[in-house]
């Protein structure tokens, strides 16, 4: 099924990169903050902020918790951020082919 | 919001290397725990050999049995993105069969010049394994290659203690490595 229009949340280029990220690990996998900053190449700020607007779309899940003293902070994609993923890909996919 | 195909292009672009860098990462992490396994039973069975050379055959059968029962558990507690299946069985084997031809063919009979030509082959399979799955494990397999053939061209006065120090300590280091990445 052909996707008419961009995901505006996941379109913006560090969401882009974050949910990319996460995409190819299974469900039950997390990653924590510091490989997302890693592999987005976002800023601590930044980085809080996009995660946020992610969660609040439901694209992903955030848990807090501590690892002996040290404050840790995981995430990993829903079911719905995986689809919605997939269908802005699709969009993307589509666009390159009309544009060949 | 108008996207074009070279927005499109460069968008799918940055996937692919984000997945991609992640796929590795995850890789790295789900190998550190088996690379440190190995290293601890590199450092026990090479000290206990040290200290009883001609029991070295026997200690390194109890040292791998450990070493893959403790591959299995991890293998199967920790969800491992590397696939079990008749493939890498298969290459498992090809690998096993070639060092064990070789053994024969040059008439290996030094127990050092054995176990320094199987920790070779261990490396050789690293650095192999590494040109497909990431550049640290290829890293870490030269270490381990180069580490091994110093020692069994130049047979040190203490091969076990060298191999216990240098191999299994470039195994840890190289797991620990793999997990902080």
């Amino acid at each position: 099924m052909s996707v008419t229009e961009p995901d505006d949340i996941i379109h913006q280029s560090t969401r882009l990169r974050l949910m990319a990220a996460l995409y190819p690990l299974p469900a039950n996998e997390w990653l924590d903050f510091k490989q997302m900053k890693a592999l987005s190449g976002a800023t601590d700020g930044n980085l809080g902020g996009h995660l946020a607007t992610l969660e609040k779309a439901g694209y992903v899940l955030i848990e807090k918790d501590f690892v002996g003293k040290k404050p840790r902070t995981r995430v990993s994609l829903t079911k719905e951020g995986l689809r919605a993923f997939q269908r802005h890909l699709n969009f993307l996919r589509d666009i390159l082919e009309q544009g060949q | 919001m108008t996207v074009t195909p070279q927005d499109a292009a460069r968008a799918l672009k940055e996937v692919d290397q984000v997945s991609s860098r992640s796929s590795t990462l995850r890789r790295y992490r789900a190998a550190s725990p088996t690379l440190i396994l190995w290293g601890v039973v590199w450092i026990v069975v090479n000290l206990c050999c040290d200290r009883w050379p001609r029991q070295a055959g026997p200690l390194w059968g109890a040292g791998d049995l450990a070493g893959f029962a403790g591959s299995a558990v991890i293998y199967f507690r920790l969800a491992s993105p590397w696939p079990l299946n008749w493939r890498s069985l298969a290459t498992a084997a090809v690998g096993v069969g070639a060092v064990a031809a070789a053994v024969d063919l040059l008439q290996i009979r030094s127990v050092e010049t054995l176990t320094a030509l199987i920790c070779l082959s261990v490396g050789a399979g690293y650095m192999a394994w590494g040109v497909w799955r990431g550049a640290r494990i290829f890293v870490l397999g030269l270490i381990i290659a180069v580490v091994s053939l110093a020692a069994g061209l130049l047979h040190p006065p203490h091969f076990y203690l060298w191999m216990a120090g240098a191999g299994g300590g470039a195994l840890i280091l190289g797991g620990l490595w793999l997990r902080q990445a």
